[in-house]
Order: C-alpha cells, then sequence, then structure tokens
C-alpha cells in the first residue's frame, strides 16, 4: 500500500500546484469561458446547439441577438415559482413582446446570473461561430417547403418567406436569419407566432394564422436543410 | 348573491398563516432570487431542469453532468467586489408513510416499523457553490430518521478543481477530486451512489448483501485525479482511505468503530467511460472498480485484511426531447471476496466468495411535471452461512445465500421545482435465496414488498 500512499501524496501537491496556476491562467474571463458555464449547456459551444428545440446561435446577426439580449436583461430576477404560487404571483410578469414564456423561463435566471457585458461577449463568440450544413430530409417535404419559402401560399394569404428573410434565408434587418436552424425550434416558433406567444412581429402572426402544422414542418425542414 | 360567512373568513385566515410561515422561511434565508436546487441554481441562474432531467433530481441531464465535472465553477460567485450575489446554502427535507405487506413477522415482532405512519426522514443542509472560477465544493449535513432517534451526519461531500486545456481543436478538462463516498463523484444515474431507485423508504427492508464499492458511504475520504477529453472519453483514478484522522471532517457523525467498514490504508477506485451525443440522443458505455482491504473487526482495527475487488460495467441511454425525456440504464458489478481476516476468525464460512449485482431499469418525464420509473434489481453470489444464513425455530438453516431480486416501480410528480411528491412500490420475488419461508415462520418475500408516498421538498 505504500504505493498508494505515496500516489495519494502525489496527486494532492499536482492539484494543489494545478489549482495555483489556474487561478492566475482564469482571472480574466472571456468569451470561450463565458460560453462554457453559461450558453453550452443548451446552444453548444460553436452555436450549433444539439437539442433539437435549442435555436442555433452560430453566425447570428449581432444586432439581432442583442435586441433580445436587452429584452431577457429588462425581466426582473427570478422569483421562485413556490413563494409566487403563495403569494397569488402566479405568473407576475409580462415578458416583452419579443421573449416568449419559454424563453423567458429558460434565459431569464442567466441573464441576471452573468456579470453585466458577459452575455454580450458570448453572442459575439457566437456571431462569429460558422453555421455548421444544413441537413437533409424527407425530399417531399423539402419540396413543399421549398415552395413555401420561395413562393408562399397565395389561396391561404401566406406570403412567401424570402420577401423578408430574403431568397437564401439569410436574414435581412430586423428577420433573422434562418438558414440551416433546428427545424423542431423553428416549428415551435412557427405555432408561438400563431397561438400570439411571440407578440413582436405582428406581421408574423398574421403571416402564419393560416399556416397548418404540416406545412409549418415542411418550412422548417426545408430551412434546416438549407446552408 | 355573496354572502360573507365566518367560516370563508376562517378558510382564508389558513392560507395567510401559510404563506406567513414561508414568508418568513424566506425571509430567514435573506434569497430574493430562490430557485430549484439551492445554491447551484442561485449560482447558475438556471432552473433544476438545467442540470436535472424534467427536474426529477438526482438524474442528471450533460448540462448537469457537465456542471459537475466543471468543478461546480459555471456561473456567479457568491460574493465578488460588488459583495454578496447569493447564499450558497440551501436546505432539503423529507417525509412519508411507508406500508408493507406484511408490517410483522408471524410471531407479531415488527419487520417494518411505524407501519403506515407519517414519518419525518431527514432535514439535510447543503453548502454548495463555485469557490473560485477553477474550484467548487458540494458538502451536506444531514440530520436523519433512525427509528428510532434522530442522528446527525456528514452526508456527501464532493471538492473539486478544474482546468481547461485547449491542445488543437480539442477541449481537454483536467480534474482534482475529495470525496467521502466511492462513485459520489460520478455523473451517472448508473453507479452505486446514484443508481435506481434514487431513494428509499428507510423502513423498507433491502437486500442482505451489497458489494463493497457501495458500501463505504460517509466512511471514507479520497483523493484523486480524473480527465475529459472532447466531452467524450472520461478517465478516473482515485484513492480512498477510512474517514479518520484528515478526513474525519468529511464522516462526521459516522461512528467508524462501530460495524463500519474500516479500509486499511490506500484503496485505489478507477472509472473510465466513452459517451457520445448525437442531438438529443446520448449514450454512454463504462467501466468501474475498486479494490479495498477492510478489517473484519472495525473496533479493533489491526491485522489481517478482506480483500475486495469490485470490477463493473454500466451503460446508458438518454432521450431528450422538449416534452418526452427517456433515460435507460444498466449496471452490472462482479465482486471476488477473499475472507483473509474474516475467515480464521469465523466471520466468514469460506476463505474466498463472490457477490453479483444487477440493475436494469429506465425513467420517461414528461415536462416538467412527470416521471414514471421502473426497475429490477438481481443479487447473487456463493454461499457464505455466516452472513446470509438463516434458521428455522428448529435450529435447521433454511438458507446461506445473498441471492434478492425484485422490481422497483416508481411515479414522481413535480408539483413546483423545489417541491417533488413520489409513490414507490418495492416488490420482492426472492430474499435471501429463498422464494418462500424466508424466516423459518413462513414468511414470503413479497410480505417484504412495501408502498412508500413521499414529499421531497429543497429550498
Amino acid at each position: 500500500m505504500r504505493i498508494y500512499s505515496l500516489l495519494t501524496k502525489l496527486l494532492t501537491g499536482v492539484a494543489f500546484l494545478g489549482a495555483i496556476s489556474n487561478a492566475s491562467a482564469q482571472k480574466n474571463w472571456n468569451a470561450p469561458r463565458i460560453v462554457t458555464t453559461y450558453c453550452s449547456g443548451c446552444h453548444g459551444i460553436d452555436g450549433n446547439a444539439q437539442l433539437p428545440y435549442m435555436p442555433k446561435l452560430s453566425g447570428i446577426d449581432p444586432a439581432y441577438a442583442e435586441r433580445k439580449l436587452t429584452a431577457f436583461e429588462e425581466i426582473s430576477p427570478p422569483v421562485d415559482e413556490l413563494f409566487s404560487g403563495l403569494l397569488n404571483l402566479t405568473d407576475p410578469k409580462k415578458e416583452p413582446a419579443n421573449v416568449t414564456r419559454q424563453e423567458r423561463i429558460n434565459m431569464e435566471g442567466v441573464a441576471h446570473a452573468a456579470k453585466p457585458g458577459e452575455m454580450k461577449e458570448a453572442l459575439l463568440w457566437y456571431a462569429k461561430q460558422t453555421r455548421e450544413p444544413g441537413r437533409s430530409g424527407n425530399k417531399r417535404l423539402l419540396a413543399q417547403g421549398k415552395e413555401l419559402f420561395m413562393d408562399g401560399v397565395p389561396a391561404q394569404k401566406v406570403l412567401p418567406c424570402q420577401t423578408c428573410h430574403g431568397r437564401d434565408a439569410q436574414g435581412k434587418g430586423f428577420a433573422p436569419r434562418l438558414a440551416g436552424q433546428n427545424s423542431e425550434y423553428l416549428e415551435g416558433q412557427l405555432a408561438k407566432f400563431r397561438q400570439g406567444d411571440r407578440r413582436h412581429a405582428p406581421e408574423m402572426t398574421m403571416v402564419t394564422r393560416d399556416l397548418d402544422s404540416d406545412q409549418a414542418r415542411a418550412v422548417a425542414a426545408y430551412l434546416q436543410s438549407h446552408d | 348573491m355573496r354572502v360573507d360567512t365566518g367560516c370563508h373568513l376562517r378558510q382564508a385566515a389558513i392560507p395567510k398563516l401559510i404563506r406567513a410561515l414561508f414568508l418568513l422561511a424566506g425571509g430567514m434565508c435573506c434569497v430574493s432570487d430562490m430557485q430549484a436546487l439551492p445554491s447551484f441554481a442561485r449560482q447558475t441562474g438556471q432552473r433544476c431542469a438545467a442540470c436535472h432531467v424534467g427536474g426529477n433530481w438526482p438524474q442528471l441531464t450533460p448540462w448537469g453532468r457537465f456542471f459537475k465535472l466543471a468543478g461546480y465553477t459555471a456561473g456567479r460567485s457568491f460574493v465578488d467586489k460588488e459583495g454578496f450575489n447569493y447564499v450558497p446554502l440551501g436546505v432539503f427535507g423529507q417525509a412519508g408513510l411507508t406500508w408493507a405487506t406484511q408490517p410483522n413477522d408471524a410471531q407479531g415482532n415488527p419487520v417494518v416499523t411505524q407501519n403506515g405512519s407519517p414519518e419525518a426522514y431527514q432535514f439535510t443542509g447543503e453548502v454548495g457553490t463555485k469557490l473560485t472560477d477553477f474550484a467548487g465544493v458540494f458538502w451536506e449535513y444531514q440530520v436523519a430518521n433512525q427509528f428510532p432517534g434522530w442522528k446527525g451526519v456528514v452526508d456527501l461531500v464532493d471538492i473539486r478543481a478544474t482546468h481547461f486545456f485547449h491542445p488543437g481543436n480539442h477541449e481537454l478538462l483536467v480534474g482534482f477530486d475529495s470525496n467521502n463516498n466511492p462513485s459520489v463523484q460520478d455523473v451517472w444515474n448508473t453507479v452505486p451512489a446514484w443508481k435506481y431507485p434514487f431513494y428509499t423508504s428507510p423502513q423498507s427492508p433491502g437486500p442482505p448483501g451489497s458489494p463493497m464499492i457501495a458500501s463505504l458511504s460517509q466512511q471514507t475520504g479520497s483523493v484523486g485525479a480524473y480527465a475529459l477529453f472532447d466531452r467524450e472519453f472520461y478517465v478516473e483514478f482515485s484513492t480512498y482511505h477510512v474517514g479518520t484522522d484528515f478526513f474525519r471532517w468529511m464522516t462526521g457523525g459516522t461512528s467508524l468503530q462501530n460495524g463500519a467498514n474500516y479500509l486499511s490504508g490506500w484503496n485505489p477506485y478507477w472509472r473510465a467511460y466513452w459517451t457520445k451525443a448525437e442531438g438529443p440522443h446520448v449514450f454512454m458505455a463504462g467501466v468501474l472498480g475498486m479494490h479495498s482491504n477492510v478489517y473484519p473487526d472495525s473496533s479493533s482495527p489491526s491485522g489481517p485484511t478482506d480483500t475486495f475487488s469490485d470490477n463493473g460495467f454500466d451503460s446508458q441511454y438518454q432521450y431528450l426531447g422538449e416534452t418526452n425525456k427517456l433515460t435507460l440504464r444498466g449496471s452490472y458489478i462482479y465482486e471476488h471476496q477473499s475472507w483473509n481476516g474474516s475467515f480464521p476468525l469465523g466471520n466468514a464460512s469460506n476463505p474466498k466468495g463472490n457477490l453479483k449485482t444487477l440493475n436494469l431499469n429506465g425513467s420517461y418525464a414528461l415536462h416538467e411535471a412527470w416521471t414514471f420509473s421502473g426497475g429490477f434489481f438481481f443479487s447473487n453470489g456463493s454461499s457464505n452461512a455466516a452472513l446470509y444464513a438463516i434458521t428455522d425455530p428448529a435450529g435447521v438453516q433454511l438458507t446461506d445465500k445473498p441471492t434478492t431480486t425484485g422490481y422497483v416501480l416508481q411515479v414522481d410528480r413535480t408539483i413546483t421545482q423545489n417541491i417533488v411528491a413520489s409513490l414507490q412500490y418495492t416488490g420482492f420475488t426472492k430474499f435471501n435465496g429463498l422464494a418462500s419461508n424466508i424466516d423459518g415462520l413462513g414468511r414470503k418475500p413479497s410480505d417484504n414488498n412495501t408502498l412508500w408516498l413521499t414529499v421531497f421538498f429543497a429550498f
């Protein structure tokens, strides 16, 4: 057992030295560190979220992202739900128009846990990352989605998505980039526009009002397949 | 027309009182932004469900596993230049009722005490926080119901220091760890410290034999190191010492001289696994093991020791959808026993033996509200009359085997993320190698079956 005793002492020593060197190395926060500790659990380090219902942030337009971030930061700090229930504050908060209830739940704590400026640094990091190539899918579904994206559905008064988001779905002005985004996330957001849970873009509520769930699935699949 | 009656007033007064009590409790904690699993949720600003599958602790999500391996360092420090940010403390409590099929034996002696009566099981205080950007700690002190009486013990300790390296386009996480229970440092719900069922009623009868790797909780202290490469390959080596002297603060309240597993010297523990995440699917396959030297008599830790060599493998598959989450788990541990200390003393019937344990189980979580779990457990091993013998009133030996098989079914309802109510049914098909007459008085294995209703809160 002498070898284990020796090993133990060695490990303790290395741990101590490691801790000291680590302390000096990590004194200054930087973007990868912020992203690793606050964002990567859902959005990935490179912004290509693995979880299909989470948005990819890689290559995101910094101006669009910052508007969203400001909205997250404007929400008051989280209150424990039991306490708010007991105080009859079951849902006391009004989300800003461009934040859905689910986004508020996911993001309000993180936005307040991070130091001022850290989230912005993380967004700039994500804006510089490369979005992974689109994933192919059912050909018939992709064709249907492409048609809808390019031409809309005149009979249902659904306008072509490309009008605002651009032919390559890379985003224009206030309209965000959609190319390569996770289809499950897109489908969820389309449903939220329809239900009025995303209120900041009335034109989206109008456009999606008559979109049925099969059409939403098709356009989401097409956008995910697009680089 | 609304009539305001005295009855109405009384009804209104009760919630007010409850609210006042909770407000008082909240005020005592001095926390304005309380969330879920107490201190780590306050530290990261995230909900329980970020780290725990569907908010069902202690099941971990990929992020929960990474948060632990990264040394609990994500999020903000509880104190910095601007002052205090949050209180790095939390409290847990658990209470419930246990019903056994047959709480008494044929002679009327209780096998399951306090059958059907509401009981408080434990109150736990925890300190869980990042210490710096490279180190974190998790420490729990528990006051537990011993049936009868209450006792305070240090429950769980896990201290980490970590550092990230980036060779080329890769990520290498190196960490150092110290804890008080082999496998409590692990991040998978297949290892002995975190396996399903995650909680059992302290009143329920349990299997008579479990491997040494699963029997050292709160009796040891360790030092170890681990590495995680590209979040896929993990290796760890730790070494455990009896929880005396330097490690005594990790085992406070546990009597090491009275029936404990008193380790001799330093005892190695190892762990390796490979995991791969693809979209919402996460797969893991791994091995773990420990080699322990244990004194046969903890009140007199000297002389020859018993040696336990545990080797196991485990695997887990997890699907994490937004609404539906599924986890399937399996683990097998083979223990080789050398009773070099106990055999000469007559405390073991054979100089060598073995014990095998197998656990297969799974959980399905719906939203952050419901979790349905089920699983089988099997333990089997060589005969050892000195350890497992059961004799009937006439003195005839009925069994000398540890074989025990059964199943556990459980439904959890996450009421708020701080409160979980659970209903658990534990069924035995074989107990101590016997499918009937397990105590010589005609008791069936299924007489030990229990239904457990419990509520767990964490603030």
